[in-house]
């Protein structure tokens, strides 16, 4: 609705895992296309597959959170400085708070503590039963229910502080 | 943004709140009678339309540039603080010189009338000059506060507004929704204390004024106490009622500068307008203006010529 709103909205990230043809984009929020490079998905097993999906997901976070700086510049949010106990103890529940968020078959799933130090499960025989695109549709549905789950959190966190 | 949409934006802002109250179910006591879009169609409209209809400042110009052409015509060239506006520079006009022409003619004229006229009207001509000259600038100022106020407050309604929609675009991230918007209307409060400050403190009116008059000492005008310097929420923002309310709260902060702005300058003008003396800008009609053609040369008229 609000220019803020569509400056988010329009906020598109590009990453590349070094040393790898693995690489990954997101746009609307929480839309992610990760692509493998040639034949690259099927020579990976699923213990990789997980090191490389939080790879990923950790320099998503890093370049959100830094293309969201740039967003509210110049707009009048501001990001405080802890004042009083209330802040410090949301900051405080924030670092520690856990997300998570699975494929609807509960093959992939992402959690993560406070959005630091992300952890990828994947079911062992995913690799040998889904193909590629199979495999990145329910990364997606993971990243969807992850952010959802997140956003969830984050408002109960932000009513019990400060309402 | 930009002020012509300020309606439009309180519309956005009914939107957003309702939605984002909808979004989240959230449930307030306020929305009990009309639910939540009755609420904010009843809250919102009302704390911005006072503000829509704040005349453009751009009115104020032709009155100022009228004052400008006074002051241009009466000034014999004095310092800019005079002028109460550093950034205005009225040079000398020559044609005041005829004056001193004039005063300098009568000298060798010793009738009654003649050396009254020269006494009384030619030699404190300056001074009424200058008097004339200081008190448009004064009220010059009065305008160019009222088009400054005015200009700000449009100005700091709309950055209100659109802080407000910048919060509930930013209520689902992760940092406390805190927005802030500092108000210009305190510069514009700044130039009028400057503006005025010279009338009831330092030499330069009141000296010419006090001098002529023996006037008492000019009063200050009353200070304002701690004006509020922006409009945001800390430590808030979570629910649409929160937002709204700091909101609610930001424009009420407005409110109050822009009515301490106003008694700040109808202080300053009613301080120098409390100390003006209508013999101090124009002289008394001099005695030879009624003297009968047959006697301007009498010992009551011009008399004779040395």
């Amino acid at each position: 609705m609000g220019e803020l709103a569509d400056r988010l909205d329009n906020i598109r990230l590009h990453v590349r895992i070094p040393g790898t043809e693995i690489e990954a984009d997101l746009r609307d929020r929480n839309n992610v296309t990760i692509s493998f490079g040639d034949g690259g998905y099927e020579f990976l097993n699923e213990r990789n597959l997980e090191h490389y999906l939080a790879t990923i997901a950790r320099l998503l976070y890093v370049g959100w959170v830094r293309e969201y700086r740039v967003a509210i510049e110049g707009t009048a949010i501001v990001i405080p400085e802890p004042e009083n106990q209330a802040d410090r103890d949301y900051i405080a529940a924030r670092s520690e708070m856990e997300v998570t968020g699975a494929s609807a078959d509960g093959r992939v799933e992402i959690s993560a503590i406070g959005m630091r130090d992300p952890q990828v499960r994947i079911a062992r025989g995913t690799v040998r039963e889904l193909s590629e695109a199979e495999f990145l549709t329910r990364t997606k549905e993971a990243v969807e229910a992850l952010t959802e789950d997140y956003r969830t959190k984050i408002r109960a966190l932000k009513v019990r502080f400060f309402t | 943004m930009s002020f012509e949409d300020l309606m439009a934006h309180a519309q956005d802002l009914q939107y957003l709140a309702a939605k984002h109250a909808i979004d989240n179910r959230e449930a307030e006591p306020e929305y009990a009678r009309n639910g939540v879009d009755g609420y904010y169609a009843l809250v919102i409209p009302p704390l911005f339309e006072p503000y829509s209809k704040i005349q453009d400042p751009k009115v104020y110009d032709p009155l100022i540039g009228d004052l400008r052409t006074v002051m241009a015509g009466l000034s014999n060239g004095q310092a800019n603080a005079d002028a109460l506006n550093s950034n205005e520079v009225y040079p000398a006009n020559p044609t005041l010189a005829k004056i001193t022409t004039a005063g300098d003619m009568m000298k060798g004229w010793t009738g009654e009338a003649g050396m009254a006229f020269k006494a009384k009207f030619l030699d404190p001509f300056p001074m009424y000059s200058r008097n004339q000259y200081i008190l448009t600038a004064v009220l010059k100022a009065g305008l160019d506060a009222h088009k400054a106020m005015w200009a700000s407050a449009r100005h700091d309604i709309d950055m209100i507004a659109e802080g407000t929609i910048h919060a509930f675009d930013n209520a689902g991230c992760t940092n406390k929704n805190d927005w802030n918007v500092g108000f210009t209307i305190l510069s514009s409060l700044a130039a009028v204390s400057a503006a005025f400050l010279p009338v009831a403190g330092t030499a330069a009116l009141t000296a010419t004024i006090i001098a002529a008059a023996s006037q008492t000492a000019a009063v200050l005008p009353p200070d304002i106490p701690d004006a509020p310097k922006e409009a945001g929420g800390t430590g808030e923002g979570v629910t649409a009622l929160q937002i709204i309310n700091t909101m609610k709260d930001g424009i009420g902060k407005l409110t109050s500068v822009i009515q301490k702005t106003e008694a700040k300058i109808s202080a300053g003008l009613t301080t120098l307008t409390g100390n003006v003396n209508p013999t101090l800008f124009e002289a008394p009609r001099p005695a030879i203006a009624d003297t009968p053609p047959g006697s301007v040369t009498g010992d009551k008229g011009l008399g004779g010529h040395e």
